[in-house]
This record gives structure tokens, C-alpha cells and sequence, in this order.
């Protein structure tokens, strides 16, 4: 690495910490009292987390990631420090100044020459900042899209990541608008060290899935992930008792079939929930339900029979949408007709197994 | 004449201070100024019938700004083993103090956060007909985002007029940032807190006609090489009381490292 490199989000640069104390006149290092060595210098060692703050050009951040190298084997007392910041400023707009490689004239309205100085002593040149390295790519993806990506280096400033400027290029034959994505500020030179700038345009730089056409897929038992195509999130709670409960008539929460979860803006969910039950006096009904705090948002009912005959497994499920919050969910039950005593059942190793709810993020 | 050599003048300093611009060499520093309080938030009470457990919020009068550490202080003392269940997140958990199954009190933190929150919304668990919770959110800048507690204290009591939550280990760094803070149940009404010496209040809601008070202190740069106890106090007698102290620390100090850039 050839000093820092600035860009948008990142920032690298490496520091060399240590050194010896040197007398004024420049002679020597200073010296211990007792001979013995020289006085170290003494540097901080930044920390993950430390505030980053650069001038000439102006980026600030935090230091996300240290590497400390021990280069005794070039130099005693000397420390080479990796540092690599971030930040999230994000991309601005405006135009950046026009990028040629000084090979272009300004041309007539009908094109039919160039335009020429007043005393026909020479040709009007484009006012423009010069580049070197310039390359452009145009790729065709597999859905029949193209991207442009182009890069180039100039020792001009003032470049910023959303810009556009208008590229001018003798040599490829190019005079088009670009839009930057990122601006790249690396040194050459130490004393001192000379700004250039590697400017990235075009189009963003493609993921993986884009490049193949959006139709890359995973495999085994992952679902088929598209391009497009909003993909389920899953488990978003999940609750399991196996201890009976009970007896009860009224209206009551099934202990531990609880869930809270935290939906996200405009998602489709599914709670299903099965609880087993029965009942002192066969042929009562039994009503299972899912709420959310008083209001009850789907039920089922069934015809219970005695624990000596068969218990009876309640399936309940509902579908919402609901607003990008906390929600908590829970099953209670109740017996709506006949004159028994409902039992909840759910003891492991009984014929009922457990009772469970489930909430299920399942798309949009 | 005058104006022409006036004009000549000022191109010249104009272009030399574009020059001088020009050439400005790049510099870097590292680290920043001490712990300062940006803002914070009032006691907040949210509360839920018939849910054991439920949304509890927090919120700041102007949305964070990034990079910035917030704090979340939350408290309910109405029993049944109240807890923080689930937090947004970002948030971690510095401190949890319960007493007995009666009261629940924790802070939590959100280093460098993103910016843009003026609302932190947890999930809290506790007594299916009165869950009922108190939280209140500061932000702080220059707060260190790695290995950030340095130490802290609890403590619980079931009467008295005090807490005195002592931190277990000594303060170690300079420019650390204390914070100090509880909910009691007592009887009903409004109290009267009193800050440590030399701590300042940073939120309460004494003037709540209520049975769950809650009261923060903070103290910057607390002093190194020894624990750290403040005592509080309230006006009314504890029913039941939980609290905490804890102990920030600072990111470094700004230093000017562009000598040692490597080129």
C-alpha cells in the first residue's frame, strides 16, 4: 500500500509507530543517562471503534478493523499498523467537470467541422481535466440487459460518488455521460505525496445473481431464490408446552403458548397453532382460538370425547398482514357446549403430543 | 492606476491562497474530545393489561445522530418476575438487577448507531395484570464502542429511602462517563430525589403521581483508582428497589497521527 486509500464508505492507510528520540542538531538519538539505549518514541495504537477524521480530501469514520505487524526483522522498534475504517455517507448528485483526453475539438452545430478561432490560427479545444487508464466494459447479462462499467484515473479533485460528467475519449471514440459510483483517492510520491483519483462510472458493479440473469438458484433444501421474487423469512416464533392443563370452562390462556415477534413493513404472516383436549363428559365441544390480547383473530371447534375414549387435536390457523410492529400472539380455549370439564392434553409420551404455536413470516 | 494594481494584488492573493489550498497535505487523527451528553428523553411509561408480555418504548426528542452510544434504562417493580425479553437490534444488555420476582431493572446500550432513532421499542415481560413498565433514553457522543463497560455495581433493597449501587471493580481510565440509576415501588404520589454530590440528574419522573419512580445520575470523568457508590435517594420508602451504576469508557483523545502515515 502506497499511503491511504479513500473511498466513499472506506478509508485504508497504514501507520508506522515507533522510532527513537533524535538530539536537535539531527547527530544522533538521545541517549539513556546511562548509556544503555536510546529514548523510544511512544505512539497510540488505535482502537477498533476510534474516530477517523481525514483532511485535503475530508472523510471521517471509525476504525472497524487493526492489524498490527512486528517488522523487526527490517527495522527494530517499529510497528506497521493496518487500519481500516468506514463510514455511511451515502452518494451525493451534481455534475463533475468534464473528464477528455485532449484529443477533442469543439465541433459545429451541423457537424460539419470543427470550430475554429477567430483568426483561423488554430481550433477551439474542450476545457477539460485529464485522465489516464481509462477502460470501459459493456457486458450483456443473461436477460438480455447490458451493464457499462468504466474506470479511469485523473489527478483532478472535486470527483464525487452520484456525479455525472460527460467522458470524452479521441481514442475509444466515446463522448458519453456517466454516472460516478465510486471515486477511489490514493498517493503517489512522498514528499509530498500527489492525490490522484480512480473514478469507477457506469452502472453499479453486478452481484453474482445479476450477472447469471437473476436466475442462479440454491440448491438442497433451501427454497429457489429469483431475481424479483419476494422470498418467505421464515420462523418468526415458535412456542411448545408438554404439561396438561386444566380442567377449565371458561375461556382460558394455554400456559406458555405465547409468542412476540416483531414483524417487518408490509409482510404476510401465518399462525397456526394444535392443542389437545378432553373432556369429563364425552360429546362436549371444545373451541380453540388464537388472539392477540383480547381480540380473537380465527377459532376452531370440535366435539371432545372422554380421555377413556380418544382425545381430540384442535388445528386452528390464520393469515394476516399486520403493521410493522411488536405483535403478541397467544391460544386460549373454552368449552361452548355441554356440561364436562376440559382438559388441556399435552404430557410427553401421551397419545396428544405437544401442543404448539407457530408464527411463520410467508412472504408479501 | 489604484484600482489596476489593486486588482493585480488580489488576483495574486486569491491565487495564492488557492495554492496554498492546493497543496495542503493530507492529514489524519484518531480518537476525539470527552464524553459529552447530547440528549435525553423522559420517563416513559408503557403498560399492558392482560399480557404477560408487551411492547415497551423508550424515545429521544430529536432523532440520534450516527456514530453516537445510546442508552436505554429500564425499569418495572409490579412483580411477576418482570424481564426485558427481546430488544431491537443493535441494543446490548449491560446490566439486568432483579429483586426477588418483584422488581426488574436493566440498562442497555446501542453503540455507534446508525442515526435517525427517536424511538426504541423492546419487549417486556411481567405480571399478566399489570405489566407495567418505565424506560427513558439518553444519547452520548465520544463514547468508546469497544470493550465500553469498564465496570459496574447493583444493588436491591426492600425498604429504606436509598440505594447505594457500587460498581465491583475501580474505575481505571480517565475521562470514563458513570452512570447511576433505579426504580423503587413505594407508596403513591409524587417524591423528591436527591443527587449524589457532584452527579447531575439526568432524567426522573419524581413529579408522577405514581408508585414507580424512576431517577438517573451521570457524572463525567468520575474519579480513577477506586469503586464507585453513589448513594441515592428518594423522598418515600422503598417497597421494593433495584438499581445500578456503570462505567463508560472514552475513545481516545484526538491525536494527530499524519506523521506516521506510511507512504
Amino acid at each position: 500500500m502506497a499511503g491511504p486509500s479513500l473511498k466513499l464508505n472506506t478509508a485504508d492507510f497504514q501507520l508506522l509507530l515507533g522510532g527513537y528520540y533524535l538530539l536537535e542538531d539531527g547527530s544522533g538519538r538521545y541517549l539513556l543517562e546511562d548509556s544503555s539505549g536510546a529514548y523510544l518514541l511512544d505512539a497510540y495504537v488505535p482502537q477498533v471503534g476510534d474516530p477517523v477524521v481525514f483532511t485535503q480530501p475530508t472523510w471521517s469514520g471509525r476504525v472497524v478493523s487493526v492489524n498490527r505487524r512486528d517488522i523487526m526483522t527490517a527495522r527494530t522498534n517499529y510497528d506497521e499498523v493496518s487500519i481500516t475504517a468506514t463510514n455511511t455517507a451515502v452518494a451525493g448528485s451534481g455534475s463533475g467537470a468534464l473528464l477528455s483526453d485532449g484529443g477533442s475539438y469543439y465541433l459545429l452545430e451541423d457537424s460539419s467541422g470543427r470550430y475554429q478561432l477567430e483568426d483561423a490560427s488554430g481550433l477551439y479545444l474542450l476545457d477539460a481535466a485529464a485522465y489516464r487508464n481509462l477502460a470501459v466494459r459493456v457486458s450483456q447479462n443473461q436477460d438480455g440487459s447490458t451493464t457499462t462499467y468504466g474506470s479511469l484515473e485523473t489527478y483532478t479533485a472535486g470527483y464525487a460518488a452520484g456525479q455525472t460528467f460527460l467522458l470524452v475519449s479521441s481514442n475509444l471514440n466515446l463522448s458519453s455521460s456517466y454516472t460516478i459510483t465510486n471515486v477511489t483517492t490514493d498517493f503517489e510520491g512522498a514528499n509530498p505525496p500527489t492525490p490522484y483519483y480512480t473514478i469507477e462510472f457506469g452502472d453499479a458493479y453486478q452481484t453474482l445473481q445479476q450477472a447469471g440473469g437473476g436466475i442462479l438458484t440454491r440448491q438442497a433444501s433451501a427454497p429457489t431464490q429469483a431475481l424479483g421474487v419476494v422470498m418467505p423469512g421464515g420462523v418468526l416464533g415458535y412456542a411448545e408446552v408438554t404439561a396438561d392443563q386444566g380442567t377449565f370452562t371458561a375461556l382460558t390462556d394455554i400456559t406458555g403458548l405465547t409468542v412476540t415477534v416483531t414483524v417487518a413493513s408490509g409482510r404476510r404472516i401465518r399462525i397456526s397453532a394444535k392443542v389437545a383436549c378432553s373432556s369429563s363428559v364425552a360429546g362436549d365441544s371444545a373451541d380453540l382460538q388464537i388472539l392477540e390480547g383480547a381480540t380473537m383473530l380465527e377459532n376452531a371447534e370440535a366435539v371432545v370425547q372422554t380421555t377413556a375414549i380418544t382425545l381430540v387435536s384442535i388445528a386452528v390457523e390464520v393469515i394476516l398482514t399486520p403493521t410493522a410492529s411488536i405483535h403478541t400472539y397467544k391460544v386460549s380455549m373454552r368449552r361452548v357446549a355441554g356440561t364436562g370439564n376440559l382438559t388441556m392434553r399435552a404430557v410427553t409420551g401421551g397419545f396428544s403430543g405437544p401442543a404448539w404455536l407457530l408464527v411463520e413470516d410467508i412472504g408479501t | 492606476m489604484f484600482r489596476r494594481i489593486a486588482a493585480i494584488v488580489l488576483v495574486v492573493i486569491l491565487a495564492a491562497i488557492a495554492w496554498t489550498w492546493r497543496m495542503a497535505p493530507l492529514t489524519v487523527s484518531i480518537g476525539s474530545g470527552p464524553i459529552a451528553l447530547v440528549q435525553s428523553g423522559a420517563v416513559v411509561r408503557s403498560f399492558a393489561v392482560g399480557e404477560a408480555s408487551s411492547a415497551i418504548q423508550a424515545t429521544l426528542p430529536v432523532a440520534s445522530t450516527a456514530g453516537t452510544t445510546l442508552i436505554a434504562i429500564w425499569g418495572n417493580p409490579n412483580g411477576g418476575t418482570p424481564t426485558v425479553s427481546a430488544s431491537p437490534a443493535g441494543w446490548t444488555r449491560l446490566v439486568a438487577v432483579p429483586q426477588s420476582t418483584t422488581t426488574d431493572f436493566e440498562i442497555w446500550a446501542y453503540y455507534n448507531n446508525p442515526g435517525g432513532i427517536s424511538l426504541a421499542t423492546f419487549t417486556g415481560a411481567g405480571l399478566v395484570g399489570f405489566n407495567s413498565w418505565r424506560g427513558a433514553m439518553s444519547e452520548w457522543a465520544n463514547v468508546a464502542s469497544v470493550t465500553t463497560l469498564e465496570t459496574s455495581g447493583t444493588a436491591t433493597a426492600t425498604s429504606g429511602f436509598t440505594l447505594t449501587p457500587t460498581t465491583t471493580g475501580n474505575v481505571v481510565s480517565t475521562g470514563d462517563l458513570a452512570i447511576s440509576a433505579w426504580i423503587q415501588a413505594c407508596a403513591g404520589g409524587t417524591v423528591t430525589d436527591t443527587s449524589p454530590a457532584g452527579w447531575t440528574r439526568l432524567i426522573d419522573n419524581s413529579t408522577e403521581a405514581t408508585s414507580s419512580h424512576m431517577a438517573a445520575e451521570y457524572l463525567p470523568s468520575p474519579p480513577v483508582g477506586s469503586t464507585l457508590g453513589p448513594t441515592l435517594t428518594s423522598s418515600v420508602a422503598s417497597t421494593s428497589a433495584a438499581g445500578a451504576t456503570i462505567v463508560l469508557r472514552a475513545v481516545s483523545p484526538t491525536t494527530d497521527m499524519t506523521a506516521y502515515l506510511k507512504y
